[in-house]
């Protein structure tokens, strides 16, 4: 048999019960804090992968936006988007042609763009290389940035306290 | 005569909880947006400057005729697998251009670069040259060996740009121009 319902509760009036929502507000106001001190305006510059670690170094100079070339493990990377793979870059010689021609689009581009809109044409690149990335790789692309009319280079790195 | 009392005073007060949803709504909202730009690994660059291309031959050749001329020193810092080699346009500190010799300063027995040697020997070069009139006594060009990982030539740079004075106790600047050179 089931239970008799209690006749002490049958009458009782549903008072308007408040969400306390305090503990959580506390809780969202560190987060605030927290956040707010991490706050960077430029935002991200890099996408984080595995084939891609950047060095420590001791800089301490901040990085602004600009065209990045990636080095990872296998790939060269312009903005991001693959272009050409490590094992096609061609023995002889220094010049990779086809990160040159990307290169000297993106130039052409750039200098279209400070004619009609006036956004001056910084030379600036951002060379964003795998800690593990070998000399002669890397050489052969900031010698190609440089013949591409990117000879401002900056080399990304992860800050060391 | 003074006023009646308002009847309303004597009210009781009731209890009205503070109604912070409101507050909770743009936290709610600042907080993925702070999230999306937040900074949790602090990014920094290292400035490489390269001679901007030539804009025709004819210009190249007049100013490399003018540099010609001038007194350059041309510091070079090797990386290779058994340690630094420095140089300038002369030779190798010890050692022979061809790298056959041992390099000025080998690698320690762990197998790691010994970069205090290096900026130690850098900094006694600086005061050798400073004030000898070479144009290019803030520059380095710093080379490797085809295969030594990037990490270790930042890590060159890093030591090679900026050294903490022992007895003034601050940070001065060694060689702040760097290139980039590759072995021929």
């Amino acid at each position: 048999m089931a239970f008799k319902p209690s006749a002490a509760k049958k009458h009782r009036t549903s008072t308007d019960e408040e969400l306390n929502l305090t503990s959580m507000m506390d809780a969202m106001t560190i987060i605030l804090l927290f956040l707010l001190k991490t706050y960077s305006t430029t935002g991200a510059i890099i996408s984080p992968s595995s084939d891609l670690k950047l060095p420590y170094s001791l800089s301490t100079e901040a990085p602004h936006k600009e065209l990045t070339v990636s080095v990872t493990q296998g790939n060269i990377l312009v903005s991001d988007e693959p272009i050409m793979s490590l094992a096609s870059i061609p023995n002889e010689g220094v010049l990779i042609p086809v990160l040159a021609q990307e290169l000297k689009q993106r130039a052409e581009e750039a200098k279209r763009n400070e004619i009609q809109y006036a956004i001056p044409f910084s030379h600036e690149i951002i060379i964003v290389a795998d800690q593990e990335a070998q000399f002669e790789t890397l050489f052969k692309v900031i010698y190609t940035c440089g013949q591409s009319e990117f000879n401002k280079l900056r080399l990304l790195t992860i800050r060391e306290k | 005569m003074a006023f009646k009392p308002s009847m309303r005073a004597h009210n009781k007060v009731s209890e009205i909880p503070l109604d912070i949803r409101p507050v909770m709504n743009l936290m709610v909202v600042l907080i993925p947006i702070l999230l999306y730009s937040a900074e949790f690994v602090k990014l920094s660059i290292r400035e490489l400057n390269l001679p901007a291309a030539s804009a025709g031959p004819g210009t190249g050749n007049t100013t490399d005729e003018v540099k010609e001329e001038e007194k350059r020193l041309q510091l070079t810092v090797l990386v290779s697998k058994e340690g630094f080699y420095i140089g300038n346009r002369g030779g190798y500190l010890s050692g022979e251009a061809n790298m056959t010799g041992e390099p000025a300063i080998p690698i320690l027995d762990n197998g790691e670069y010994n970069f205090q040697a290096l900026q130690d020997s850098l900094v006694k070069i600086q005061e050798k040259v400073k004030g000898q009139g070479f144009i290019d006594e803030k520059s380095i060009i710093i080379s490797a060996e085809r295969d030594i990982m990037y990490k270790h030539l930042i890590r060159v740079i890093d030591y090679v740009t900026i050294y903490t004075d022992p007895q003034a106790r601050e940070e001065k600047e060694l060689f702040p121009q760097i290139n980039i050179g590759q072995v021929i």
